[in-house]
């Protein structure tokens, strides 16, 4: 009963844990690895282009 | 208000290299009416003048002739504090176009000064007479500023630049410094200085703060007293360059100043390549040589196909070893804690089997590919450290501009291989909607790091040693490929549009450094096993739970066979009847149920593939490794129709997510995932079905 108890809690936990990565990998953090990286400026806070422009 | 222009009065400076023929056109410019100066508080002269053009004055200032704005001598000094102080509504820089590369350094350092930049390009006579043809419209479009072509003894093109400079003043232009990029390294410590400067924004309006980043990081001494006289914070933002200043030489081997003044002229290097015909000048003769070579237009792209053939081989040849001495203890690890840590065999449900079957063998399983990863990353690093990355972008560019893609495309398109989150949000540097939409459309195609362990177990469980290289090449390129076909298709489809044209950098090559080279494969290895031990470990649980829940009655399970019981559990679980729901689906591509919740699976992050694999198979079970077991289950032919799937179908949630936010819809993220899944299993189903056919043919022939 105890170790039913321990797995459901750490399942749980778990499971909350990897929704917690995956909505901040969404956010843009899963972190980019190749030098083109620098030649974006996508990641600059004071860019105010997140949105696709009209048309 | 004069005539159609904003203005009466427009200031204007002359600036440009000694002997570009700057006071040649200034006398042009200005006539008769001209006088010197000295400028307060040096010996250096300065000359002005007044002209009138269209009713409008020009005040004319002719700064003194400099190679760069450095501030190292009196000359520049001077005409750097006047540009900076002044603010004169237009820029001339008078640039030799016979001498063409070492000329423009002055107009890169201006646009980043954030000037009103407008160029001269004098001695055009002499360009032609030495064999340069130069495109001056193809100039001004790769790099946003207006060249102007001059002859200036003859006075040739000096009524246009009046023209140009009446209309650069009515239209206040600033050309954006950021498209001057100057690498990961040195991108990471301007970007650390710029935001300890802007917390008191305030203090630097007359200086753009990106450039007194530069500056710092260049060891400027006037900005560096500027930054102790008026900063609050001087203190933290020079140790902050300090600091900079060495992890840059420590990465590089070589000083600050050297890195940036090579990125400023790569910059030059490349817009020149583009639009002079017939020679390229020679700064580096050395790397001037290489690029004849390597980025040939016919023997570019096979030389970048040999070297990433290379990079393949040696990533699987020298990683072999040590990722079996990683496999062969997590094997031993897992026997020793099933022979010392007794558990029920008739209640799957327990916490041995949870920190076994599910922790050690997801995570395990995906952490055994550490070794190829590391050498991967570390011949990469290599290729970029070397320069030749960027010849790599320059030969691809080419192509992908004939297939009607934008230039700036390729950058998102290279951060793909990494991963498909920052390069989506990456697409937001094309301006173009439709451009921008297709981009971020094929953004999946491009194999990222989380697709190589999946690649790496396949392709070790159905290949030779021999062949493992040559498989991994072609699947990364495939993808490429196909991103670029499917770019095409969307261009010529939904998404109807013309291309624009971008410069693409060719730094001057250099020696790596070692330290340089293990700072960035330490940096990428990094990501891949943090990843491992959050997502990765969470999902490995969450996985383990759904492959064992709801259990089989105990009953059921006492009168099974004991070999029988995990296979019996497997089957009863979620994930099972998932799987065998889905299997008369998968069989048409050669898979079966437990590949199909492996799949499922790898929807969240790609790696889970691997993990769940391990979790199905556990591991070192019957005595082989993970890839054994896998190899000896499926067909060569399941196998490939099984890696071109992983490649194209199904972006993980993250992609999805990111996909939504950046197009702003839903209907986007959905189109993607249903055309790339769709795609992928097309593509699966063909290669499974028709090879069959093929080996059929075959053996009955």
């Amino acid at each position: 009963m105890i170790e039913t108890i321990v797995i459901a809690v750490i399942v749980l936990a778990a499971g909350a844990l990897m929704v917690r990565i995956m909505l901040r990998m969404a956010s843009g953090g899963g972190g980019c690895s190749t030098d083109a990286c620098s030649r974006c400026d996508a990641c600059d806070p004071q860019r105010d282009e997140t949105k696709l422009p009209p048309g | 208000m004069t005539g159609p222009y904003m203005t009466d009065r427009i200031r204007v400076a002359l600036t440009g290299n000694p002997n570009s023929g700057k006071s040649t056109i200034f006398n042009h410019l200005a006539g008769a009416r001209q006088h010197v100066a000295n400028y307060p508080g040096v010996t250096v002269e300065v000359t002005q003048g007044t002209a009138t053009y269209e009713g409008v004055r020009l005040d004319l200032v002719d700064l003194p002739g400099t190679y760069s704005l450095s501030a190292y001598s009196p000359e520049e000094r001077v005409a750097r504090d006047y540009l900076l102080k002044e603010k004169p509504d237009v820029v001339i820089a008078i640039v030799d176009a016979s001498n063409l590369e070492r000329n423009l350094y002055l107009v890169v350092q201006l646009i980043e000064l954030g000037m009103p930049v407008l160029v001269a390009l004098n001695m055009m006579d002499i360009a032609e007479r030495r064999g340069l043809s130069i495109d001056h419209q193809r100039l001004s479009e790769l790099t946003g500023v207006t060249f102007v072509p001059t002859v200036g003894h003859r006075g040739t093109g000096i009524d246009t630049l009046r023209k140009k400079i009446l209309h650069e003043a009515g239209t206040g232009r600033r050309i954006s410094a950021e498209s001057i990029r100057y690498g990961r390294d040195v991108g990471t410590e301007i970007t650390a200085l710029e935001s300890l400067l802007d917390e008191h924004a305030g203090l630097w309006e007359e200086y753009p703060t990106r450039w007194l980043a530069l500056s710092l990081l260049e060891e400027d001494s006037e900005v560096i007293e500027l930054i102790e006289r008026k900063a609050p914070n001087a203190d933290e933002i020079l140790s902050q360059a300090a600091k900079g200043i060495e992890r840059i030489h420590a990465v590089a081997g070589s000083s600050a100043e050297t890195v940036i003044a090579d990125r400023r002229y790569g910059f030059i290097s490349g817009a020149c390549q583009e639009s002079i015909k017939s020679s390229v000048e020679t700064r580096h003769i050395f790397s001037d040589k290489i690029d004849l070579i390597v980025t040939h237009r016919v023997l570019g792209l096979p030389i970048l196909l040999a070297l990433m053939y290379i990079v393949f081989y040696l990533t699987f040849n020298i990683a072999a070893y040590p990722s079996e001495l990683i496999e062969d203890g997590l094997v031993e690890l897992s026997d020793y804690a099933r022979t010392a840590w007794q558990a029920d065999p008739l209640q799957p449900l327990n916490i041995r089997s949870l920190l076994v079957d599910g922790i050690l063998a997801g995570v395990g399983g995906v952490v055994v590919f550490l070794p190829p990863i590391m050498v991967l990353f570390m011949a990469i690093a290599a290729l970029e450290d070397t320069g030749y990355m960027a010849r790599a972008a320059f030969v691809t560019d080419h192509l992908m501009h004939k297939m009607g893609l934008h230039g700036k495309s390729f950058i998102p398109m290279l951060v793909g291989f990494g991963c498909s989150v920052p390069a989506i949000m990456a697409t937001r540097i094309v301006e173009n909607r439709r451009d921008r939409l297709t981009t971020m459309l094929i953004v999946p195609l491009m194999s990222c790091g989380g697709k190589y362990p999946a690649y790496a177990l396949l392709v070790a469980a159905f290949f030779p040693l021999a062949w493992r290289g040559a498989m991994l090449w072609f699947i990364y390129i495939f993808g490429a490929v196909l991103a670029v076909l499917a770019a095409k298709l969307l261009k010529s489809t939904l998404l109807r549009g013309e291309a624009h044209p971008f410069v693409m950098e060719l730094p001057p090559y250099r020696m790596p450094t070692f330290k340089g080279l293990l700072i960035h494969t330490w940096e990428r290895s990094w990501l891949f096993l943090k990843k491992a031990g959050t997502v990765i470990f969470a999902v490995s649980i969450v996985l383990w739970f759904f492959t064992n829940w709801p259990s089989p009655p105990r009953e059921e399970l006492a009168q099974a066979d004991p070999s029988e019981i995990r296979a019996a559990v497997l089957e009863h679980s979620v994930v099972g009847r998932v799987g065998k729901t889905l299997e008369p689906a998968l069989e048409m591509a050669g898979f079966d149920w437990k590949l199909g919740t492996a799949l499922i699976g790898a929807s969240m992050a790609k790696e889970v593939f691997v993990a769940q694999m391990g979790i199905i198979y556990g591991f070192g079970e019957e005595g082989r490794s993970l890839a054994e077991q896998i190899g000896g289950d499926y067909s060569v032919l399941a196998g490939f129709a099984l890696l071109l799937f992983t490649l194209i179908a199904s972006p993980c949630i993250a992609t999805v997510i990111i996909m939504r936010r950046e197009s702003g819809s839903w209907r986007w993220a959905a189109f993607q995932w249903l055309a790339l899944t769709a795609g992928g299993f097309v593509l699966a189903v063909v290669v499974f079905q028709g090879g069959g056919l093929l080996q059929a043919l075959w053996t009955g022939g």
